[in-house]
């Protein structure tokens, strides 16, 4: 494995078609100003290969919520909702399924001593590749992501239909993917997670 | 990432936080609200959120144990000034009722 940040951007409109690939160095937003942030496009599609560092996963949310303030028919609420869906998805993904973050990290330190942790002990899990595939169309938002880890048994997590009790800490992220979202489904046991949500009507 | 402003009068202190509440820094958070409270003497805790723009599931589980903390120290926990939009995300997770907020 290796470290990698890649971004394929594709932005279509009537008779317009632009195709970028943005990479993690000093002009990642310049271009991403200057092509995609001033026009209104209706299509927006991404692929996207990052590593499992905070500073990638940063990048990748920033990425989405500047493209969804460019796409005139996404609201406030949609944008919440999307929004949600992307960064409970990659936390997911990078912190459950590529670093592995046991569960007595979370209640008793956080996210960044785990990181800390990872650094000292075992820093090549950071090179670690997620893998996002979207679409944001004026029908739908459509979300696909694949993690390097060792997957999970979502059978139950698929089952759970309300949402955790408010006193427990933890375990409202899938629910808030779920509920986000209008289908959701796991493959490729657990490591890839497909989610829509319909923008149209 | 996150920025933290506190007042306290007598038993009662005020934060108010400015930006999002997400799994990017509900550490750096914690540390600091564990600072505060661990201070003698806080009975009430408020959050001024007017200035938070989003949550997202880990910031939700941090005010969770906030909130939990403040119970088991006898005192009590609100928030005030919500945005529409964490308003929506507390709801969505049921827990607008356990915060108090309508």
């Amino acid at each position: 494995m290796k470290k990698e940040f890649k971004i394929q951007l594709i932005a279509k409109k009537q008779n317009t078609e632009i195709k970028k690939i943005l990479k993690l160095n000093e002009n990642f937003f310049n271009t991403l100003k200057k092509d995609f942030l001033q026009s209104n496009f209706e299509i927006i599609q991404c692929h996207i290969i990052q590593n499992s560092t905070r500073q990638h996963i940063e990048k990748v949310v920033m990425l989405f919520e500047l493209l969804l303030d460019t796409l005139t028919f996404i609201n406030e609420e949609l944008k919440t909702d999307i929004m949600l869906l992307i960064s409970e998805a990659l936390s997911n993904a990078v912190y459950h399924g590529n670093l592995k973050m046991p569960k007595d990290f979370r209640k008793e330190k956080s996210i960044l001593e785990f990181e800390k942790h990872v650094a000292k002990t075992n820093p090549q899990l950071f090179d670690k590749q997620v893998e996002i595939e979207s679409e944001i169309s004026p029908d739908r938002f459509f979300f696909k992501i694949t993690d390097s880890g060792d997957g999970f048994d979502y059978t139950e997590v698929l089952k759970q239909t309300s949402p955790p009790h408010p006193m427990e800490e933890f375990g409202r992220g899938i629910f808030i993917i779920k509920n986000s979202a209008d289908e959701i489904s796991f493959n490729n046991s657990g490591k890839t997670l497909k989610i829509i949500k319909y923008i149209g009507g | 990432m996150i920025h933290m402003e506190k007042s306290q009068e007598g038993d009662k202190i005020t934060i108010s936080l400015q930006g999002k509440i997400t799994f990017e820094n509900t550490g750096e958070i914690r540390e600091k609200m564990k600072e505060i409270l661990r201070e003698e003497g806080i009975k009430h805790l408020i959050l001024n959120m007017e200035e938070v723009s989003f949550i997202d599931s880990s910031g939700l589980g941090l005010l969770v144990s906030i909130k939990n903390t403040m119970i088991r120290k006898d005192g009590t926990f609100s928030m005030v000034n919500l945005s529409d939009t964490v308003r929506k995300i507390m709801k969505q997770t049921g827990l607008d009722r356990y915060f108090g907020i309508n």
